[in-house]
């Protein structure tokens, strides 16, 4: 039979160090995913997945990007196998967007009137003070507050 | 039949429209209101044919309001697309029919294919632009339609509606639950339905607003034939002399207009008093001026309440300011001075006559009362040097809580006219004053 090249993951150096947390990180995102939906709107049932995946890209983001404790390539490598999210890290790096909740919620194209989710309006500016953006429960993102 | 998938638009009988019908109220007060319109995105309510949905959202504390019904059925009956009340007058159908005497029921059917067909064949003729025999804005509004119908935006039916899970007690989402953390009403007046409302048959709504208008009171005129003056009330910072006078013209010649901003009203004496029956016989519910409702009442001459005591300072009063021609009016009039101006210093901070305990009576409390004498010459003293305040300011139209105030024209005139008799011209107020008497 010839030769087949399965992958094998390689994990870089310093792996050790950031593995258990996100190993718990992962735990906490099955439980979410697992949890009974009773009690909830169905809009507040994914609220979880979307916190906790912040959560995770926010850990990586830290990791490399403020605290410098990571190599690149251990970045990369927390990319490639989805432990964080690039897209939102690619977001968190430009000015005025540094903690933004989702990607759905600065998409204009996914709002009537071209607008993004409330959640973005910083809280001086809003009419109500409590909200809880109905994509991922977010109570504001705006780098202001 | 509207079933039927959608191939020619305007064949099928699928409605198209541009903008929605509707009122002010629904509408909203901001100027900057976003709307989304979507096409064929529901059926109507009533004729259940697929048309234009326009959603929107009436002001920033009003919940999302989209069209509920379509322009065919709207314009059968004149009515706003989303609260099925008159464009117009603001009323139910049930109501604006009967007081206007317009019955359009016969002619809609209600049953299925009846009802597509004639709402079809009505949507064509509008379209095709021929004249439907509709009564509406062709009817000249009568008595009782002016006095029912809404004159100001409504905007608390568009608030959101009462949060189900409060009522419950299972509300968690707390502070930004966005329903009303309310108690709903209950009633005969929550069990509406759409079709009685738009049919115009058994709606409570509108059987309660005509029980009311049934039982409006008109204006009955006093008995007293001296008094010539209506009050009029609920003004408004926009609601000028001339505007009353407007109004009021057109019934007989007005003696006077006095304003009192102060307290929100105004009185309108008129010459006759068959001028000023007539007057309150037209207006006396209809009074609607820059969409202010006004409230017309006739003026009351002061309580005629003599106490003894009283009474002699009282004519005093008058009698060391005022020559005698003008005592003479006034005694002739068979109005005894002596009741106004202690009775109403009395009232007007309502002291109750029964003093059950110390802290009722404010001499007791520490109120220092100045004696008779004193009280009046300091009362004379403003008079002589500003004649255009009465002394006694509040009281013509204010006597302790009863509603609607008072009105006595002459002493302030006598007051004024103390001044000097030369001096009609330098007052302030309103001067038309016709002084046939003095």
């Amino acid at each position: 039979m010839p030769k087949i090249k399965t992958s094998r993951v390689k994990y870089p150096e310093g792996w050790e160090l950031i593995e258990p947390t996100l190993r718990d990180l992962d735990a906490k995102m099955r439980e979410a995913e697992n949890d009974p939906h009773d009690g909830k709107r169905k809009c507040e049932a994914l609220w979880p997945i979307f916190r906790i995946s912040h959560q995770k890209s926010r850990y990586v983001y830290d990791l490399y990007y403020r605290r410098k404790e990571i190599s690149k390539e251990l970045y990369e490598f927390c990319l490639d196998q989805g432990h964080a999210d690039g897209n939102l890290i690619a977001k968190w790096k430009k000015p005025g967007y540094e903690k933004l909740c989702c990607l759905r919620c600065m998409q204009t194209r996914d709002h009537n009137f071209a607008t993004t989710c409330v959640c973005r309006v910083p809280k001086h500016l809003r009419e109500e003070k409590v909200i809880e953006c109905v994509h991922c429960g977010c109570r504001g993102c705006a780098s202001g507050d | 039949m509207a079933h039927r998938l959608l191939r020619d638009a305007q064949a099928d009988g699928w409605e198209r429209s541009d903008f929605p019908i509707i009122c002010e109220s629904c509408l909203g007060d901001n100027p900057y209101v976003r709307m989304l319109r979507a096409d064929y995105d529901k059926e109507c309510k009533i004729c259940a044919r697929p048309f234009t949905v326009f959603r929107w959202r009436p002001g920033r504390d009003a919940r999302y309001k989209k069209t509920e019904i379509c322009q065919t059925c709207c314009k059968l009956k004149n009515v706003c697309q989303v609260c099925l009340l008159d464009l117009e007058y603001g009323l139910p159908v049930q109501v604006r029919d009967t007081a206007l005497a317009i019955s359009s029921n016969d002619a809609i059917p209600r049953s299925d294919v009846n009802r597509e067909y004639f709402a079809e064949e009505h949507d064509r003729k509008a379209r095709a632009g021929i004249d439907y025999e509709s009564s509406h804005g062709k009817v000249r509004p009568n008595d009782t339609i002016l006095k029912l119908q809404r004159t100001a935006p409504y905007y608390k039916r568009n608030r959101a509606h009462v949060c189900s899970f409060f009522v419950r007690g299972e509300c968690t989402r707390g502070a930004e639950c966005p329903y009303r953390h309310e108690m709903p009403e209950t009633g005969e007046l929550s069990q509406q339905n759409i079709k009685d409302r738009y049919y115009g048959v058994n709606d409570p709504v509108a059987l309660k607003l005509l029980g009311k208008a049934g039982e409006m009171p008109s204006l009955q005129p006093p008995d007293d034939e001296s008094i010539r003056t209506l009050y009029v009330g609920g003004l408004d910072a926009r609601i000028s002399e001339q505007d009353l006078r407007d109004q009021f013209y057109v019934h007989g010649e007005i003696e006077s207009v006095r304003m009192v901003v102060q307290r929100a009203c105004a009185f309108v004496t008129y010459t006759t008093r068959e001028a000023a029956e007539k007057a309150a016989e037209e207006l006396a519910n209809k009074l609607v001026i820059k969409g202010v409702r006004l409230k017309l009442m006739w003026g009351r001459p002061q309580q005629v309440q003599p106490k003894p005591e009283e009474g002699q300072p009282g004519v005093v009063m008058h009698g060391g300011l005022l020559p005698r021609a003008v005592i003479s009016q006034q005694q002739s009039s068979d109005q005894p001075p002596a009741a106004p101006p202690p009775q109403q210093s009395y009232n007007y901070f309502n002291i109750p006559e029964r003093v059950h305990y110390p802290s009722m009576d404010p001499q007791r409390m520490g109120a220092v009362v100045p004696s008779q004498e004193a009280g009046e010459s300091s009362k004379g003293g403003p008079s002589q040097l500003a004649p255009q305040y009465y002394p006694p300011q509040p009281h013509p139209y204010y006597q302790g809580g009863q509603y609607p105030p008072q009105y006595y024209a002459p002493p302030p005139h006598a007051f004024l006219w103390a001044h000097g008799t030369a001096s009609t011209t330098s007052y302030a107020i309103p001067t038309s004053v016709l002084w046939s008497s003095v």
